[in-house]
C-alpha cells in the first residue's frame, strides 16, 4: 500500500506538461542518435548529458532516461532493415529481423520489437517497484560467480547461427582475441599493439560490429550480382493477433533474462539479448525457422533489452552502483544536480526516486505510441532504391565509425572487419558468438585474473561458490546435449543419404 | 578399372572441406600460433598474480586446436549427398556455375568500393566532413548506381552541408578544418 502512496506522489511530480514534454522530447532524440550508426544509448546520453546543466532535476533525469530507452529502440531499426546494428545489443536482434524484413515483414518486425520493448519495460518496472532485494543479491556475487554466468551465457549462444559447432567456437574464440588487442587493464602493458597509439585503446567493437554485420552484408549483395530490391517486398506493416500470440512466451522469457541480467553490474546488454535469442531457439517447436525470420528470435531479444534497460535502473537506484556505462552517465545527471542515487535519495528527495520511478512507465508508454505509427515511416527507407540506399548507408557508416572516438582509423578497423565478415560469411562461420565475445571478452578476462589472484586453489576458486559451481554444472550440461544432439543429426543424415529414391536402382 | 580410392557406390560421399575452409583454417593456425608465442613474451604469471599474457595465450592457444579440428574434421553430410541427392547435387553445380560468372562481374564492384572507402580512411579529418561525404558517396552513386554526375554532386553536396548544420546544432562536432560552413554563412 505505501509503495502505490509513494508512486502516486512520483506521478503527481512528474506529470506536468513541461516533464512530459522532454519525456516526448527524450524518446524522439533518443531514436534518432540510436539510428545512427554508432551511437549506442551511452553515446546517445552522454552526448545530451550537458543538457542537464539547464534543466531542473527531475526534468533533466527523465529526458536523459528517455534519451537511453528511445536509443535502444532507435538501434533495433537499422539493424532489422538494413541489418546495420548500431549497438551490440541489436545483433540478436538483427539475426532474424533483417531475415522478416528481406521476406518483406519489415514493418511486422518492428511493431513487434515496439511492443517487445514495451512488454519488456513494463513488466521490469514491477520489478523495480520491490527492486532493493534482488539489487543486494547481484552485489553479493563474487568475480568467479561473474565469470561462470558469463560462461555460462557464451555456451548458450555458441551455435546459434551455424550448424558447425567448431565453427561456433572459432568464431567465439576470435572475438576474445580481438578483446584482448590494446592495453593490459591491470598492468598497463600493451597486448598486440604493434607500437601504434591507436591500437592502445583497443579496437573500436561498435565499428567491428558494423563491419560484421553491415559492410559485409553490403559487399556480399553486391558482389553477388543479386542486389536485393526491398521496394518490391514491403508486405503489410500491422501485426496480426496470431503474431502477437506467438510472440507472448518469448517476451515473458526475455523479460525474466533482461531482468535479471540488468541486475549484475557490468552485465552487457549484448549477453541478455543473445541469451533470450538462445533460449528461443532451444524451447521452440521449430528451432529451424530461427535464422530464417522467426518472429519470435525478434520479440525475445528485444524485450529482454529493454527489460535489461529498466532494471539497470535497480542498482543505480537503490544503491547508487551504476551497472553499466549509461548508469554511469545518468549517475552523473544526477551529481550535476546535487543528488547522491541510493537509499538516502528515498529518505530526502522521494518526489524524485519515485517520480524517476514513475516516469520509466510513462516515457515506456510514450515510446510505444510513438514508436508505432513511427514503423511506416522507417519501413519508407526501403522504399528507396538499394544501389541508392547502399552508398549513402556507406557513408553514414563510415562517419558513425569516425564519430565514435574521432578517429579516421575506426573507419578503417570497420573495413576490415567488413573484409574478415565477408569471408566468415562465404565459410559458413557464424557471426553472432563472435559479436558477443568482443563484449564478453574483457569482463570474462577480469573476472577470471581477479578470481586466480585471489585463491591458491583453482578447483575451490572456481567451485566454491553454490552460483558458479551450477553455472559450471550446466555448462557441462549445455555441451553433453549438444554434442548428443548433433552424434545424432549426423547418423540421421548418414541413414537417410542412403535411402534410394523411388524408382531408383541402388 | 575401378579407382581405388573411391567409395562403392552405395555408400554415401561423405563431403571434403572446401579449399577456402582449409585456407582459412591454416592461416588461423599461423596468425593464432604467432600470437599464442607472443602472447607468452608479456607474462602468464608475475609476483604471485596471472599476468597479461595468460588470458591471450589460452584463447590463442585453444584458437589453434580449434582450427586444426576445423581442417582435419569433415563436415557432417548433407542430404543432398549420396545417392538420394545425385539430382540436388547437379542443380547445386548448375547454380554454382551462375553464381561464379555473376561473382565475377560482382567482384570488381567490390574492388571499387574498397578502394573508393580509401577516401574517407585518408580524408575525412584532413579535407573534412563535406568534401569527403561528396566524394565518397557522390562517387558510388556515379559509378554503382550509375546516376549522371551533374545530377548526383550537386544534391550530395547541399545534403552534407544541410547534414553537417544538423549535426553541429545538436553538439556532434564534424570534421570541418576548412571552416566550409562558415564560409557559406549557415
Amino acid at each position: 500500500m505505501d509503495i502505490l502512496k509513494d508512486l502516486l506522489l512520483g506521478f503527481s511530480h512528474i506529470l506536468t506538461p513541461q516533464i512530459l514534454a522532454f519525456a516526448v522530447l527524450g524518446c524522439a532524440l533518443g531514436m534518432i542518435t540510436g539510428i545512427l550508426p554508432g551511437f549506442g544509448p551511452s553515446a546517445a546520453t552522454a552526448l545530451l548529458l550537458p543538457l542537464a546543466f539547464v534543466l531542473e532535476p527531475t526534468a533533466s533525469i527523465v529526458m536523459i532516461a528517455a534519451i537511453y530507452y528511445g536509443s535502444m529502440y532507435g538501434g533495433t531499426i537499422t539493424s532489422v532493415l538494413l541489418n546495420i546494428p548500431g549497438e551490440v545489443s541489436s545483433v540478436a536482434t538483427g539475426i532474424d529481423g533483417y531475415e522478416m524484413t528481406k521476406r518483406g515483414e519489415a514493418g511486422k518486425a518492428l511493431a513487434i520489437a515496439a511492443v517487445g520493448s514495451f512488454v519488456g519495460g513494463s513488466l521490469a518496472v514491477i520489478g523495480v517497484l520491490f527492486a532493493s532485494p534482488f539489487a543486494t543479491l547481484a552485489i553479493k556475487l563474487k568475480f568467479t560467480d561473474v565469470f561462470a554466468l558469463s560462461l555460462l551465457a557464451l555456451m548458450l549462444v555458441i551455435g546459434l547461427a551455424g550448424s558447425s559447432m567448431i565453427k561456433g567456437l572459432i568464431s567465439a574464440a576470435l572475438g576474445l582475441l580481438i578483446g584482448t588487442v590494446g592495453l593490459d587493464h591491470f598492468t598497463g602493458s600493451p597486448r598486440f599493439t604493434f607500437g601504434t597509439l591507436a591500437l592502445s585503446s583497443g579496437l573500436n567493437y561498435i565499428a567491428i560490429i558494423m563491419g560484421l554485420f553491415g559492410l559485409a552484408e553490403i559487399l556480399e549483395n553486391l558482389g553477388s550480382g543479386k542486389v536485393p530490391d526491398f521496394s518490391a517486398n514491403i508486405g503489410s506493416l500491422r501485426l496480426k493477433w496470431q503474431d502477437i500470440r506467438d510472440s507472448l512466451g518469448s517476451m515473458g522469457r526475455g523479460t525474466v533474462i533482461g531482468f535479471f541480467f540488468g541486475l549484475v553490474p557490468g552485465s552487457p546488454a549484448a549477453a541478455s539479448a543473445f541469451t533470450s535469442y538462445a533460449v528461443e531457439k532451444r524451447v521452440s517447436k521449430h528451432p529451424e525457422r530461427f535464422g530464417h525470420g522467426a518472429i519470435q528470435g525478434v520479440a525475445g531479444p528485444e524485450t529482454a533489452n529493454n527489460a535489461l534497460g529498466i532494471s539497470n535502473f535497480i542498482p543505480l537506484l537503490t544503491l547508487g552502483i551504476p551497472s553499466s556505462a549509461t548508469m554511469a552517465i545518468l549517475l552523473g545527471a544526477f551529481i550535476i544536480n546535487g543528488l547522491q542515487p541510493g537509499p538516502l535519495l528515498y529518505a530526502q528527495h522521494p518526489e524524485i526516486a519515485w517520480g524517476i520511478i514513475a516516469s520509466l512507465i510513462v516515457s515506456n508508454v510514450i515510446l510505444f505510441i510513438m514508436a508505432l505509427p513511427l514503423v511506416q515511416v522507417w519501413v519508407s527507407i526501403l522504399r528507396v532504391p538499394t544501389l541508392i540506399l547502399y552508398p549513402v548507408t556507406l557513408g553514414v557508416m563510415s562517419v558513425g565509425a569516425f564519430l565514435t572516438n574521432n578517429s579516421t582509423f575506426d573507419i578503417l578497423v570497420m573495413w576490415v572487419s567488413g573484409l574478415v565478415g565477408l569471408a566468415l560469411r562465404k565459410l559458413d562461420v557464424p557471426l553472432a558468438p563472435a559479436a558477443l565475445t568482443l563484449v564478453l571478452g574483457p569482463m570474462l578476462e577480469a573476472n577470471f585474473r581477479r578470481a586466480l589472484s585471489l585463491g591458491n586453489d583453482p578447483v575451490q576458486t572456481f567451485l566454491g561458490s553454490p552460483v558458479s559451481a551450477s553455472a559450471f554444472a550446466l555448462i557441462v550440461v549445455v555441451f553433453l546435449i549438444r554434442g548428443v544432439l548433433t552424434t545424432r543429426s549426423a547418423f540421421l543424415r548418414r541413414k537417410k543419404a542412403l535411402v534410394p529414391v523411388a524408382g531408383e536402382e541402388v | 578399372m575401378t579407382d581405388r580410392t573411391s567409395p562403392p557406390p552405395d555408400q554415401p560421399v561423405r563431403p571434403q572441406r572446401t579449399r577456402g575452409e582449409r585456407i582459412a583454417a591454416v592461416g588461423l593456425i599461423v596468425v593464432c600460433g604467432a600470437m599464442f608465442v607472443q602472447a607468452l613474451g608479456y607474462g602468464l604469471w608475475q609476483r604471485n598474480q596471472p599476468g597479461p599474457g595468460l588470458f591471450p595465450a589460452l584463447v590463442s592457444a585453444l584458437m589453434v586446436v580449434l582450427s586444426l579440428l576445423w581442417l582435419i574434421t569433415k563436415p557432417a553430410p548433407r542430404p543432398s549427398d549420396g545417392l538420394l541427392g545425385a539430382a540436388v547435387a547437379a542443380e547445386e553445380a548448375a547454380e554454382a556455375a551462375e553464381a561464379s560468372r555473376i561473382e565475377r562481374a560482382g567482384r570488381r564492384t567490390i574492388v571499387f568500393t574498397i578502394v573508393w572507402a580509401l577516401i574517407p580512411i585518408f580524408a575525412l579529418d584532413k579535407i573534412g566532413f563535406v568534401l569527403t561525404t561528396t566524394a565518397y558517396v557522390g562517387g558510388m552513386l556515379i559509378f554503382i548506381a550509375r546516376i549522371r554526375w551533374w545530377l548526383v554532386l550537386p544534391i550530395t553536396a547541399v545534403v552534407s552541408v544541410l547534414v553537417n548544420l544538423g549535426a553541429d546544432r545538436i553538439g556532434i562536432a564534424l570534421p570541418d578544418p576548412f571552416r566550409l560552413l562558415w564560409l557559406l554563412g549557415v
